[in-house]
């Protein structure tokens, strides 16, 4: 075992370093022309005319009727068009595209197209949706999911509340607004004809969700649809599903024209049109026994997911799946919603769902604990899953479960109990007001229920003496180290040094289908399947043990340029079951899990609040690359303290108010607090070398974290993220309390 | 309207042009990681396009067109700027470096080793902001260096193992 | 871009320059930080693009007894170098602006033409009642800053004319500044502050930036601190300023901060 839990260096820095990697608006070819897509300055409005003027030769126009296959962009459903089909839905809808040589030309035409529209009453937020006052976006009820149970007996405990004394019963309502993505690298692709069908090169995550798409919306078979990812600046979700969209609109100009057509966003086009987090609002109520032990939650959880379905009913799930959080709660009610609204559809983002859901429970623990006199560590102490308890859902936590561990961790190393107290009891008068939050959560690893058994992701890996290992999968490199972790895993699985293993290019053409590259499913779902290969090819060359060398009885086995392979697909362990209908089951294959403490200063005059500094600490089974986990962990905690504080992204009448970087706030290197990361290895039998996956999880939980901190510092409870000085003024200001003294 | 106004306009606006310094048909001359150029395209195009677009040197990247992200950072005359807030007249007769004209092996090495890459597309840019600091100032504090890229906006590794980078090559 | 098909002057002098400006649809760049932004939305009116940048006069900062002149571009970056020393309340200003690569690009000259109530350098330029000298083919006039600006992105600068130069007369004081952004670089203020007591005579300037359509200098409160009333000043200053809810902060908190801002910096100078 030479690489797993090495830090090796990352096999894609020394390229991108020296600018040599090539991105794809940094790829021309001959002939290629540029295309744009005219958008809808409508939210919700029938398209009456289009006025197109007449046209230089050599640009050309492409319109809703002239897609030559079904006019939807295939997810789960068929509600988003291509381009707008006689109705809008929201601001920024495509719904026609230019092609052409110039792109400043193609904007001058732009502004003499004329789009004749009719309004209708557009719905704004998640209240309008539930009205019933509107006529529905979506469906009879303009809800795109639903989901609720029941566990134990919750309403007996609720309803006791004032007669008893038996139970102490909290509620609050949370909402988190929207995040954008701000991958560095807009959303880009590029278009051409390809044997008998088209190519599609792209910065994406998921080329088999474009392949599927784009062979319905232009009515050609899938292997006529070729995907080829190239070098992604960042995607963090955003380039889940809606590269489907943008590879349809460079397609279809492709097919037309004939030629290479390349579609590339400028940032205040990627701001306004592409997919954010979606905007929720939770009511929750949790109810204590005498012991301090949570007798009940229960739980509404309600998601924007804006005018199109997208994921939004996954994204539900895996919101809805942490309603109850880390703890043990036999008795649990939920009802939750995805609902439509004529606001840009919402997606995919990094912890997709969990981080709404957690921010709503964390918070409900953290008030908890303050209206109990309790530290809030020692409250979840009390709580905790541990192993051996079953999850909300029924699900046993038979392995692997490092709660209780990073909990600890992350007490011990920023010294939470005693700082809490001391902030808490300190005197008004303190300048800058300190504070200190925590929060504990999980991640499920891969899809969620049946996800994992339904796309049956394949890999497969190929080896010659001469050529080496070739593994062949799907999932992409965007940044986030998958070309050197699964690298890692083969090179280990084989015991080849790590130059002798090699990537296929993920191209559809070339490639099974390993999933998408999403859910923090990498490592552990595809990296397992890759050591599943790689120990078939150590079978078949009859070195079944590590004990045996397998270079030298490949070498004996086989001829120079032999070629073996291998090819396993994703089966569900027999002892895992779901029933996505009830809520029952197991939920993830598996669990990492985290806690995360947030320091903060905060200015007692102008509630300006500086971020000291973020311990986090995750089990994620085994560290396969210590660097890579370190930098996930970093990167997805800034996110998290973004979404948390500075990026407020505002809506009004369909209109995002955030278009720029100027005013959609990210953290930049002076707004980065001290950061310290904390590795906890609770092995996962089914992991590859114990792995479990780490890409989303540090982002989920440092919400709560630094909400609970500036609660600790001022004494005043929040609802809301992102917390902004504006908000905390408010607040202040409402509960009448001013913390400075008067001059 | 009659013809004659037109060409009037035109003789005058020629007058005027050749008093008033270089006009645009004139030969611009920039120095681009050493090697001169006159260049032949408008000189109201950005730094940026003529970088990618004409010089095909795309390691200089776009990532948001103006000013805010600094991923298409370069260093003219030796100080750092976004090349995407630059006319290609403006720089008239200076020098550029771009990420392909810089081979510091050590700073390389170092955003390799500490994990300061990931998804890349901040990188070049950064290295020219780390290049730029460590020209004038060889052994900066950590604040001097998060102040240095401060305008290089990451989103992947939250800036820690950046910072670590170019704290290891501090210059002695 | 669009005005990729702009003609492009790149005058050496400052007669050059303003000859170059003498036609209809003249766009003066200096830095450009602020202008290739707004370019960025086509304006017809426009016909080309004057580049100032390498106008050598123009780069000038000096010192004569207690007045600084700083050429119109001089850019941050270069002000940090040759004359922080001069004024350490326009170099924490200066300081807290954007970016370094912003800095050595962005000039003093264009943050002023920009006139955005938001500007970084105008509180501290309203409260020294900086005077600009502006110069066309028929003259040269000086004006002071608070007559200079009217509005948002709104000067009494006429066609043809140039801002050539700042100057500052600089008396003894002490200063309180304070910048309030979204974040710690790359900011926009949502609110911006510059009290300075003038020791000699024991008076006060005020200036506060963001708060209206452009920077607000206090000068009725002023005049109360001279009358002795200072107690006073914080109530006027709430009714005195003008801010607006925007994507960037809201009214209530701005006007909060002006108030508190101007108290911190009354209980400084007692």
């Amino acid at each position: 075992m030479g690489y797993v839990g090495k830090s090796v260096s990352r096999v894609d820095a020394a390229d991108k370093i020296r600018g040599k990697a090539k991105y794809i608006d940094d790829l021309t070819f001959p002939d290629m022309l540029v295309g744009i897509t005219i958008r809808s300055t409508r939210q919700r409005a029938r398209i009456v005319d289009i006025k197109i003027p007449e046209l230089p030769e050599n640009i050309v126009t492409f319109s809703a009727d002239e897609i030559p296959g079904d006019n939807y962009v295939a997810l789960f459903k068929e509600d988003q068009p291509f381009l707008a089909n006689g109705i809008v839905q929201y601001i920024g809808e495509p719904v026609l595209l230019l092609a052409g040589p110039d792109k400043n030309i193609l904007r001058e035409v732009e502004e003499r197209i004329e789009i004749k529209y009719e309004d209708i009453p557009a719905i704004n937020t998640i209240e309008e949706a539930l009205s019933g006052k509107f006529p529905p976006i979506y469906g009879d009820e303009n809800i795109y999911k639903r989901y609720g149970y029941v566990k134990g007996d919750p309403d007996s405990i609720f309803k006791e509340k004032g007669k008893s004394k038996k139970y102490k019963i909290f509620s609050g309502t949370y909402k988190t607004g929207y995040q954008e993505h701000v991958y560095l690298e807009t959303q880009g692709v590029i278009a051409m004809l390809y044997g008998n069908g088209v190519k599609v090169l792209g910065s994406l995550q998921c080329p088999f969700y474009i392949n599927r798409a784009l062979a319905i919306g232009l009515g050609l078979k899938p292997d006529d649809v070729v995907i080829e990812q190239v070098c992604t600046g960042g995607a963090f979700g955003g380039k889940e599903e809606f590269p489907s969209l943008m590879a349809g609109h460079a397609a279809f100009l492709a097919l037309k024209t004939g030629k290479p057509v390349k579609m590339i966003y400028d940032r205040q086009e990627d701001l306004l049109v592409t997919t954010k987090r979606h905007p929720s609002k939770t009511i929750q109520r949790i109810a204590f026994d005498s012991d301090n032990r949570i007798a009940a939650i229960e739980t509404d959880f309600t998601l924007d997911g804006g005018a199109h379905s997208t994921l939004s009913e996954v994204v539900l799930a895996r919101g809805a799946l942490a309603a109850t959080g880390v703890y043990r709660c036999v008795n649990s009610k939920l009802s939750s919603r995805a609902v439509s609204t004529n606001n840009v559809p919402s997606g995919a983002f990094r912890g997709f769902g969990a981080p709404q859901a957690f921010f709503a429970i964390e918070q409900s623990i953290n008030h908890s604990a303050n209206k109990l006199g309790l530290n809030p560590y020692n409250l979840r102490k009390i709580n905790i899953l541990r192993k051996g308890d079953r999850t909300t859902t029924g699900q046993l936590l038979s392995e692997s479960t490092g709660l209780e561990k990073v909990l600890d961790a992350v007490e011990k190393a920023a010294d939470f109990r005693k700082k809490y107290e001391s902030y808490k009891n300190k005197k008004t008068d303190d300048k800058p007001l300190k504070g200190i939050g925590i929060s504990s959560f999980f991640h499920g690893i891969g899809f969620t229920g049946k996800g994992e058994e339904i796309i049956k992701a394949t890999a497969a890996v190929e080896y010659s003496v001469k050529d080496g290992a070739v593994i062949k999968i799907s999932t992409v490199e965007m940044g986030q180290g998958m070309s050197t972790v699964i690298r890692q895993i083969g090179a280990d699985s084989l015991q080849l040094p790590i130059s002798e293993i090699h990537i296929s290019a993920p191209d559809t053409s070339r490639v099974p289908n390993s999933g998408p590259t999403v859910a923090s499913r990498t490592t552990t779902i595809v990296g397992g399947l890759v050591y599943q290969c790689c120990m078939e090819l150590r079978e078949k060359v009859n070195a079944k043990e590590f004990s045996s060398d397998f270079s030298s009885s490949a070498k004996e086995n086989l001829d120079e340029e032999e070629v073996i392979s291998s090819t396993k697909s994703y089966k569900v362990p027999k002892d895992v079951h779901w029933d996505n209908d009830n809520f029952i089951g197991s939920a993830y294959p598996a669990y990492s899990w985290a806690a995360v403490v947030v320091e903060v200063e905060v200015d007692p005059i102008t509630f300006e609040v500086s971020v000291e500094k973020i311990t986090a600490a995750n089990d994620i089974g085994k560290a396969i690359n210590p660097v890579l986990v370190e930098g996930q962990i970093e990167g997805g905690s800034l996110q998290g303290l973004g979404y948390a504080s500075t990026e407020v992204m505002t809506i009004t009448n369909g209109k995002i108010n955030n278009h720029s970087l100027t005013d959609y706030i990210i953290p930049t290197s002076l707004d980065t607090p001290e950061i310290d990361s904390i590795i906890i290895e609770e092995s996962y039998s089914r992991g590859p070398f114990g792995a479990k996956g780490v890409g989303e999880q540090p982002l989920v939980g440092v919400p709560p974290a630094y909400v609970g901190a500036v609660e600790n510092a001022l004494g005043v409870e929040f609802f809301e993220i992102p917390l902004t000085p504006e908000k905390i003024y408010l607040k202040l200001k409402n509960a009448n309390r001013r913390v400075r003294r008067e001059c | 309207m009659s013809v004659f106004p037109n060409i009037f306009l035109i003789f005058s606006l020629c007058g005027l042009s050749v008093l008033c310094g270089k006009k645009s048909e004139e030969v611009l001359k920039i120095i681009v990681n050493g090697i001169e150029y006159l260049p032949t395209v408008s000189p109201t195009m950005r730094l940026l396009d003529y970088l990618r677009k004409e010089l095909k040197l795309t390691g200089t990247k776009e990532g948001c067109g103006e000013g805010e992200c600094g991923a298409c950072s370069v260093l003219i005359d030796g100080k750092l700027v976004n090349s995407c807030m630059v006319l290609l007249g403006q720089v008239d007769g200076k020098e550029i470096t771009t990420i392909e004209g810089v081979n510091d092996s050590t700073l390389f090495k170092a955003f390799e080793e500490t994990g300061a890459v990931q998804c890349g597309f901040c990188t070049p840019g950064m290295i020219m902001a780390a290049i730029a600091l460590l020209r004038k100032n060889p052994n900066p504090s950590v604040y001097e260096i998060k102040e240095a890229i401060s305008g290089n906006l990451c989103r992947c590794t939250g800036y820690k193992k950046i910072v670590e980078a170019i704290e290891r090559v501090k210059r002695k | 871009m669009w005005y990729e098909s702009l003609a492009f002057e790149n005058p050496k002098t400052v007669q050059e320059a303003l000859e170059c400006l003498a036609t209809d649809g003249a766009e003066v760049i200096a830095g450009g930080t602020d202008k290739l932004v707004q370019l960025r939305e086509k304006k017809k009116s426009i016909k080309k693009i004057v580049n100032i940048g390498d106008i050598k006069s123009l780069k000038k900062i000096k010192k004569n007894g207690n007045t600084l002149t700083i050429g119109a571009c001089i850019t941050y970056s270069e002000f940090l170098e040759l004359a922080s020393e001069n004024l350490p309340l326009l170099t924490d200003a200066v300081k807290q602006i954007a970016s370094p690569s912003i800095r050595n690009i962005a000039t003093f000259g264009g943050n002023i033409v920009n006139a955005s109530p938001a500007g970084d350098t105008l509180p501290v330029l309203y409260a020294f009642d900086a005077e600009q000298l502006l110069e066309s083919l028929h003259g040269k006039r000086v004006v002071k800053i608070n007559d200079f600006i009217t509005g948002p992105g709104e000067t009494i600068l006429n066609n043809g004319e140039l801002l050539t130069e700042i100057r500052i007369n600089i008396p003894s004081f002490t200063y309180y500044y304070r910048k309030f952004g979204p974040r710690k670089a790359l900011a926009l203020s949502k609110v911006s502050f510059c009290g300075v007591h003038l020791t000699d005579s024991d008076e006060i300037r005020l200036a506060y930036g963001a708060v209206g359509p452009a920077v607000i200098r206090a000068y009725e409160a002023e005049e109360l601190y001279k009358k002795g009333q200072k107690d006073k000043i914080p109530d006027l200053i709430e009714k005195l300023v003008q801010p607006i809810n925007d994507q960037r902060s809201t009214a209530e908190y701005r006007r909060y901060l002006c108030v508190e801002m101007t108290r911190e910096f009354l209980k400084k100078i007692q």
